[in-house]
């Protein structure tokens, strides 16, 4: 009876083993992240970002997984500093008000060496910038498409509606709902320039940008690791990218890597 | 709400939505045409009255001919602006020339094309000139090329020789035989030929070999070399050439040899025979300089610094701040200069003094050096990024700089003072910072945590605006408005138009009455023809707006005719009206198959809406 007990008893615990072994081929990105915080935990950095990158080569694009991996790139040694700033910018485009993640973005972009005077910039342009920054471009379509549609509501509403004091009332809320909904434009209008306009970061240190696509042009000004520019035309392996200063020139392809990767 | 208003509802959310979503279908903006700007000078150095000229290069598509670069530091004291031309070049593409009514047209499209701006300039006073940058404003855009650095200098004086040593020689002129170890000293070389020997051109040079000597640069005039006439101590009658200058400095102390420097050159001689027949011999030879003996002494141990940084020369630092009010965990951008003239290379940076509750981070480091008379002119920049980690009153500085100076044979130090800087508690400030006073965490300790584990991540690039469905929900829902709008039409048409109200009635009328007919049938034979009789006559006035009592069958046969309705249907309604009153008001001539009857009714009323072609004017 007994033997036949613990066959039993196996078997059962095979069956509820299958699916972690049919799994472990292709292990998920959650465990990944999870080994690499254990990893990171026990200050083996390296290793962390090793998992970390794994798990976003299996398809996660979360952004406390780019958060994650960013900070074990400040901490091994050597310190990567230009993927680091790339993967907060990146986990910046999901959870752009993340207090962690600014706090340390700002702790990364003061570590980058020699950096390029910026414009001056009104305080309404800082404002803007602010506010805009603030929020995902997820959040602005949303909210530009929920105003968008309860305005075509009233309208229909007050299209059809026989009573004139339905048809009062449903004018005024016609009335707030466009100025909502012209407020809201910019602001989407905005996130959706801010998306074709090709963030990258700097990715070697001393990357010099030049006059013209070619080692032969003259160099404008270096360009250190970590640095945020935005790219424009490319030909063959040279970029031309111009920095949020208003300096253009051109860079080598291979030296910069986009913050929304191109599909 | 008015029509008027209705419609253009429709062409504000088309207006308002097409630029978002052309926005959105935008691929990355290739940031309009690669224009491409660069600025050369044709020679970095030049001595004074030479000429150089400053070329800049516009490479793009369809520059106008109107646009010039505008180009600053041109019109300095000590440059003189001689002549400006420009060229122009196609490189790819097309260019097409047309004559449309008598007008020149060219059609550069697609056309790559090179302009270059030439700038004749004209060297007037020694000194390092900083041209450009060259801008260039097209379609709203600046492009701005580099800035060029132009030094100009004197001609290095020759000495009036006692006696010429051969017909043809260099000589080598040194600012100094005494030096101190790691001293910047130059050597200035004037080629010197006798008035009556032809030397037509010069060729290569070989340097002197440097044993105990480092090159810092050879720096040689542009273009050919300028010829003056001579006359030396001994009366002999030379022409003189300056070919170049040598900046060195020694890295060994006692007797160095600085090797002779050799000069190339062709020379002609006459060979016998007069007028046309005269013919030259063109021999290659070459000339040579004296060596030159160097004392050097090594540098003096009494008065050494501790922190000497090996400098030798005359300088000067100083430093500056971005801001004096900051907050703890901010950073603030310190820039030390060490500005002067001698040797900085291989110098040790300038002593910063920083209390301990302010980390400083290894500074970058960037120099300008440029060739003076017999010296470098030195500007070395250090950029620091400091970050207090405690707040109060604090001071950044002093700064030392120890140097050797030559001239004074002893140990200098440039200081700069310091600057007071006020740290205010900063908003993520770390409370064991604050209190365990001195002790600095490094700041890559510092950033904050990783996030903790989780039971999924999210996967997929997520939310896109450019999806289709997202663009077409938006001008889908359009369509309810229009649909509202065509509703409230057909609504106030009806409430205003009686005739069109009566004849959208008129089936779901004729079908009612149809229905009583039909529920009467063995029932009330008054019923069952009373309500044929009125679906059908009810009917005929919804469609035509008539009145609906008191007209008799062969009035409907009138209206009918009128409204366009063929003869067999209008005989059809017609004995169908007259069967249903005979059976109502003749005894006995009640119809025997009322079923048939209701049929014949029904068909009559589909046939009508299609029989009936106008409505007729009331």
């Amino acid at each position: 009876m007994i033997p036949r007990l613990s066959i039993i008893i196996i078997l059962a615990l095979s069956t509820l083993c299958l699916p972690a072994r049919a799994g472990s081929g292709t292990e998920s990105g959650a465990s990944l992240y999870n080994r690499a915080n254990s990893l990171y935990a026990e200050g083996k950095y390296s290793e962390a970002v090793e998992l970390y990158e794994e798990a976003i080569s299996v398809g996660a694009t979360d952004p406390r997984l780019e958060y994650n991996i960013a900070n074990a790139y400040l901490k091994r040694d050597p310190m990567d500093i230009g993927r680091a700033i790339l993967h907060y910018e990146r986990a910046r485009l999901h959870a752009p008000r993340d207090p962690d993640l600014l706090y340390n973005l700002e702790y990364a972009n003061m570590l980058i060496k020699n950096k390029p005077p910026v414009a001056e910039k009104t305080y309404l342009q800082l404002g803007w910038e602010k506010s805009m920054s603030k929020i995902t471009v997820k959040e602005a379509a949303i909210s530009f498409s929920v105003i968008y549609f309860i305005l075509i509501l009233f309208i229909t509403l007050a299209v059809i509606s026989r009573s004139d004091g339905t048809t009062g009332v449903l004018k005024k809320a016609i009335v707030t709902m466009s100025i909502l909904l012209v407020l809201t434009m910019p602001v989407l209008a905005g996130k959706v320039r801010g998306l074709s306009r090709q963030k990258a970061v700097v990715m070697e240190s001393n990357t010099p940008l030049r006059s013209g696509p070619g080692a032969g042009n003259p160099e404008l000004f270096t360009l250190s690791e970590g640095m945020i520019v935005y790219r424009r035309a490319c030909r063959d392996d040279w970029c031309q990218a111009s920095s949020p200063g208003g300096m253009a020139g051109w860079i080598p392809r291979n030296s910069i890597e986009l913050v929304t990767p191109a599909d | 709400m008015s029509r008027g208003v209705k419609t253009h509802i429709i062409s504000f959310f088309a207006v308002l939505l097409l630029p978002i979503f052309a926005a959105g279908a935008n691929q990355p903006a290739n940031g309009g045409g690669d224009i491409i700007i660069k600025a050369t000078l044709s020679s970095p150095t030049a001595i004074v009255n030479e000429t150089v000229t400053y070329t800049v290069t516009v490479e793009g598509e369809n520059i106008p001919t109107e646009t010039k670069p505008k180009v600053s530091g041109l019109f300095t004291d000590g440059i003189s602006l001689q002549a400006v031309d420009s060229s122009r070049s196609i490189i790819s593409g097309s260019s097409m020339t047309v004559v449309i009514n008598g007008k020149v047209i060219k059609d550069d499209k697609d056309a790559r094309e090179i302009v270059e701006y030439n700038y004749h300039l004209i060297a007037q006073k020694t000194g390092t000139y900083k041209i450009g940058p060259a801008v260039i404003r097209l379609d709203n855009v600046d492009y701005s090329s580099p800035q060029v650095s132009l030094r100009v200098n004197s001609m290095p004086n020759a000495d009036v020789l006692e006696e010429a040593p051969s017909e043809v020689f260099i000589h080598a002129k040194t600012n100094g035989t005494k030096l101190w170890a790691g001293q910047i000293f130059t050597v200035a070389y004037h080629f010197y030929f006798r008035n009556d020997i032809d030397v037509e051109r010069l060729t290569g040079e070989t340097l002197p070999e440097l044993d105990g000597f480092i090159r810092y640069d050879f720096e040689q005039p542009t273009g050919r070399p300028r010829v003056s006439r001579i006359t030396l101590k001994d009366g002999g009658v030379y022409k003189r050439a300056y070919i170049g200058r040598l900046i060195v400095f020694p890295t060994r102390t006692g007797i160095l040899t600085l090797d002779p420097y050799r000069q190339g050159y062709v020379q002609a001689s006459q060979m016998p025979g007069h007028g046309i027949f005269q013919q030259y011999r063109r021999v290659e030879r070459t000339a040579v300089s004296q060596s030159i003996s160097i004392e050097v002494s090594p540098l003096p141990t009494e008065g050494r610094p501790d922190k000497f940084s090996g400098a030798i020369g005359d300088f000067k630092v100083e430093f500056s701040l971005d801001r004096d009010n900051v907050r703890t965990g901010e950073s603030i951008a310190m820039t030390v200069k060490v500005t002067g003239t001698g040797n900085l290379e291989g110098a040790a940076d300038p002593v910063v003094q920083l209390p301990r509750s302010i980390e400083s981070y290894p500074p970058e480091k960037q120099d300008d050096v440029s060739a003076i008379e017999s010296n470098l002119a030195w500007e070395r920049t250090y950029k620091f990024i400091l970050v207090p980690d405690k707040s109060g009153e604090t001071s950044i500085g002093p700064v030392y700089f120890h140097y050797f100076d030559p001239e004074k044979g002893e140990y200098s130090t440039s200081t700069a003072n310091a600057i007071k800087v006020n740290v205010m508690p900063g908003k993520q400030t770390r409370s064991s910072v604050e209190n365990s006073g001195p002790t600095i965490k490094k700041p890559l300790t510092d950033i904050r945590y990783i996030k903790p584990d989780l039971q999924s991540l999210k996967n997929g690039r997520g939310f896109s605006i450019d999806k289709t469905w997202y663009i077409a929900a938006h001008f889908a829902s359009l369509i309810f408005v229009g649909l509202a709008v065509l509703v409230r039409k057909r609504r106030d048409r009806m409430e205003t138009d009686g005739a069109y109200a009566r004849k959208l009635k008129s089936r779901d009328r004729a079908s009612k009455k149809l229905e009583a007919a039909r529920k009467a049938i063995g029932k009330s034979s008054d019923d069952f023809h009373r309500e044929l009789y009125n679906s059908i006559s009810g009917y005929i006035s919804d469609m035509l707006n008539l009145p609906e009592a008191g007209t008799a069958p062969r009035e409907f046969a009138v209206h009918l005719e009128q409204a366009g309705a063929a003869d067999g249907i209008i005989n059809e309604v017609v004995d169908l009206l007259e069967t249903c009153r005979a059976a109502r008001y003749l005894p006995g001539n009640a119809s025997k198959n009322e079923k048939e009857l209701h049929k014949k009714a029904t068909k009559i009323i589909k046939t009508l809406r299609s029989a009936i072609k106008e409505t007729p004017v009331k």
